[in-house]
């Protein structure tokens, strides 16, 4: 990298003026393209209409330093610095509050489709390019707005602004992408309905990196125009938007550094051919973008790097982290018995399917309750009512916590996570990219707002958290990735990352599927200390032989009711739950 | 009447246009931006068959075929690797017909092409006169997606579709071909871009970005179809309106605009589109 800026400071004593320019405007393509890295290869958010901040950034400087008449003809120009800067902060503002109005209606959460916002941010150019014909007045019609360059600086003064701008802004970004804010963009790329259960505002990050990235896109935009000095609809259009993400995708996603390599090189490589041959060209781009989509998908980038790292014998996995212990008073317990949680006949269903026909239960503070019952009984559907806020067709659910009461009925899930209801899942959904204290920490952060700049190495967590890292043989595994962990790792890891949320009630679908006849009893003894430590634990059973061992409370489900409750034992001998489980008509 | 005529064609005309992309979508769950490409196909394949003397009809049976073609190549080498990775499949497809039109630019050169209309004539309808290939037009939109609705609901090859759509490992299970269907099916989804391109080119002007305009405005149109045939009908007739009448009495290049804008608030308020389940 050193060697990078070292080319970059002597360049314009090796190029001619005509390079130069092109290096310039090629660096500026750069901070556009990092812009569209943040958006989308760290968080996710494919922006197929990434050029129309772009050209909005350059169009606000245009009419901040032009006059025009109805027909689009430059009428006078100001050539002065404070119009352009006035147009470059006015353009970056602007760009900001649409993409904050892209986002808000983009970003929802209930059945989100990953989709809609790639097609919306395609309309949007295409239609951005329709309509800046139609409004010559403000924007030169077809033929665009010349002569708005910004001449106080020389070619080569330009050439240090636009390093140096370049130099700040991908600084920034890979400070920003390290810290932990970085962190939870990253899960939300990699699982993003996961990453709702641990408290996480999924829509509002979105909304922040969506807006910011516009925001710096406006900027290169704004810089293109005082340095080019030309504004048209092409900077606006679909095909530029492609080119954007082809720079990003060849250069390697997620990556920062690959981005501007892409948009730097391509971009000059395109200048020097799209003269000669513009079409083949374009073919080849086209080729190269659908072969490094499929095919090598992480960038060209990435690979390199990887083969630089093992010929020079480099090891990465700088910044690893670990997993601590946090000194905290021990909370107040609650007075057992209190009841946490309170089902009231709750009917909830998919569609003409009624799966839970009037649920009437209560949660108590302290307490161990298993759900059990046959197959279809509703248990799972329970689980997800009590954590997703989906308002039952009939009843309600309320929540009595420590520090908050809060009713389901419309709560989002990362409402419902971060009042201190925690969910583990009975097939672990884990993220592809965060290593095992990378989990942790996200889950431990319980949707705090994260630091942009601070990167936490030791992630503090409670003994309970240390108790199952050290059950399921994690310990010593904090920086490895899901993919190389087993089955039974990846349920610790989940459990781990459950815990880490310091919940007041912990709901577990099944949590001993999968596990040996030992860890079962490690698990048991490790909800029997939660339990003292006040946590209320709710488990979706079916294994009776623990259920007898580790639960105070028993109810079974069956036919979307509950026919019985009680203590294990009570519940075993009772004639209604034999029924159930050997089998008659539900009434 | 006319004005009512006008708007049936634009409802038929988008129906055209998004039978192909439906069927693919619906049962692919992939959004194939390659479909601008593919009509772009259609159409330049039914200029060269017109070229050497092949008749209308025919032709754009061959220039569908082509089309078609061109989707089992695609498919096979790019589709069938990113099943699993649906944000991606939108990029490559995008990429795709990027290459498309490059090789189509290569091929043809940049400028207009023209076509003849097979029939220029014209019918009366309830006492108005109006372009007989129009009405024809209207009629293919039509037709095709009807058939699509009844193929899928009354045949046992719209079982198989059915099955797959809803439930792929199962159906593989129960030794349907699903690669083969998948296949089958986006060849199918290409040959119908091929036929839209080629009907509507007498009528569009013809260059390397044919289709690429109606290509937002179609894609909005399969999301609030909501992969139901109703829904589908339904916003085909409620884009196609609000673009006609629009662009009558308003003005059409914003009629374009206004409909994207439309889409993208009902989507946002009802992301299942305009499907309507039985309850």
């Amino acid at each position: 990298m050193l060697v990078a800026l070292v080319l970059l400071a002597v360049a314009p004593l090796f190029l001619g003026t005509y390079y130069l320019g092109l290096l310039t405007i090629s660096l500026v393509y750069g901070v556009l393209a990092v812009s569209l890295d943040l958006v989308w290869g760290y968080t996710g958010i494919p922006d197929l209409g990434h050029a129309l901040w772009f050209g909005i950034g350059a169009l606000s400087v245009a009419m901040a330093t032009t006059k025009l008449d109805s027909f689009g003809i430059v009428l006078t120009t100001y050539p002065g610095l404070g119009r352009h800067l006035a147009g470059l902060v006015i353009g970056v503002l602007v760009a900001g509050a649409i993409a904050a109005v892209v986002g808000i209606l983009s970003f929802s959460q209930r059945e989100a489709d990953p989709f809609y916002i790639a097609i919306v941010t395609l309309a949007l150019t295409v239609v951005a390019g329709t309509i800046y014909g139609q409004l010559p007045q403000y924007t030169g019609g077809d033929n665009g707005i010349f002569g708005i360059a910004y001449h106080g600086l020389t070619n080569v003064q330009w050439y240090y602004v636009s390093a140096a701008v370049l130099v700040v802004v991908a600084a920034g970004a890979l400070v920003l992408v390290r810290s932990d804010f970085g962190l939870v963009m990253r899960s939300i790329r990699d699982n993003e309905r996961r990453v709702r259960f641990f408290g996480v505002n999924v829509e509002l990050m979105k909304l922040i990196v969506f807006v910011g990235g516009a925001m710096i896109a406006a900027g290169a935009g704004g810089m293109f125009a005082m340095i080019e000095g030309f504004v048209s609809s092409q900077l606006f259009d679909f095909l530029f938007s492609t080119q954007i993400l082809i720079w990003v995708a060849v250069g390697g996603r997620a990556t920062v550094l690959g981005p501007i390599l892409g948009a730097v090189g391509l971009s000059f490589v395109t200048a020097e051919l799209s003269s000669s041959s513009p079409t083949q060209w374009a073919l080849f781009l086209g080729l190269l973008f659908v072969a490094v989509v499929v095919f090598i998908p992480d960038g060209v980038l990435p690979p390199i790097v990887r083969l630089f790292r093992r010929v020079f014998h480099q090891h990465g996995a700088q910044g690893g982290r670990q997993l601590v212990d946090v000194q905290r008073s021990a909370p107040e317990l609650r007075p057992a018995g209190e009841p946490v949680a309170t089902v009231s006949d709750v009917e909830f269903g998919y569609g003409s399917l009624r799966v839970l026909r009037g649920v009437d239960f209560e949660i108590l503070a302290g307490e161990l309750l298993c759900i059990v019952g046959p197959n279809g009984a509703g248990k799972s559907t329970l689980l997800n009512v009590l954590t997703n806020g989906k308002v039952p067709m009939r009843g309600r659910i309320d929540y009595h916590l420590q520090h908050d009461r809060l009713a389901q009925s419309g709560a989002s899930i990362h409402r419902i996570a971060r009042s201190g209801v925690a969910r583990k899942f009975q097939i672990p959904h884990l993220f592809d990219t965060l290593t095992v204290a990378e989990t942790i920490l996200v889950a431990s952060m319980r949707g705090a707002l994260p630091s942009v700049w601070r990167r936490t190495r030791d992630v503090q967590v409670g003994r309970s958290v240390h108790e199952i890292v050290d059950a399921t043989a994690l310990a010593g595994r904090e920086n490895d990735l899901p993919p190389h962990l087993a089955h039974g790792l990846k349920q610790g890891l989940e459990l781990a990352a459950a815990l880490s949320m310091r919940p007041e009630i912990l709901l577990l679908d099944e949590p001993t599927a999968g596990l040996t006849a030992n860890e079962r009893h490690v698990i048991g003894e490790v909800f029997r200390r939660l339990l003292d430590a006040g946590v209320t634990i709710v488990l979706i059973e079916h294994d009776l032989d623990f259920v007898a061992r580790v639960a105070d409370r028993v109810i079974v489900l069956h036919g979307g009711k509950v026919v019985e409750s009680g203590t294990p034992a009570e519940v075993a001998a009772s004639p209604v739950v034999r029924e159930a489980y050997v089998g008659t008509a539900v009434t | 009447m006319s004005l009512t005529l006008d708007v049936l064609f634009g409802v038929g005309s988008l129906m055209l246009i998004v039978a192909g992309l439906f069927l693919i979508f619906g049962m692919l769950h992939v959004i194939n931006l390659a479909h601008a490409g593919l009509m772009a196909v259609g159409v330049y394949a039914q200029v060269s068959f017109r070229g050497h003397g092949i008749p209308f009809w025919p032709a754009v049976l061959l220039s569908a075929l082509v089309a078609g073609a061109a989707g089992a190549v695609i498919e096979f080498v790019v589709i069938r690797r990113l099943y699993a990775r649906p944000l991606d499949t939108i990029l490559a497809t995008w990429g795709i017909s990027l290459v498309l039109i490059q090789l189509i630019t290569l091929i043809y050169g940049p400028g207009n092409k023209f076509l003849d209309l097979p029939t220029v004539s014209a019918i009366e309808v309830l006492g108005t006169p109006y372009g007989t290939y129009r009405l024809l037009i209207m009629l293919a939109g039509a037709t095709i997606v009807a058939a699509l609705g009844l193929i899928v609901r009354f045949t046992s090859i719209g079982l198989t579709v059915r099955a797959v759509m809803t439930n792929e490992a199962l159906a593989r299970s129960h030794g349907i071909n699903t690669i083969r269907a998948r296949q089958v099916t986006f060849i199918v989804g290409a040959a119908l871009a091929g036929v839209a391109g080629a009907l509507l080119g007498p009528i569009q002007g013809i260059n390397p970005n044919f289709g690429a305009t109606a290509v937002a405005t179609a894609f909005l149109a399969v999301l609030l179809a909501g992969r139901t045939l109703p829904g589908l009908v339904l916003s085909c007739v409620l884009f196609g309106a609000t673009q006609t009448l629009f662009a009558r009495y308003v003005n059409p290049v914003w009629a374009g605009a206004v409909v994207i804008g439309l889409a993208v608030v009902i989507l946002r308020f009802r992301p299942e589109g305009l499907a309507f389940r039985r309850a």
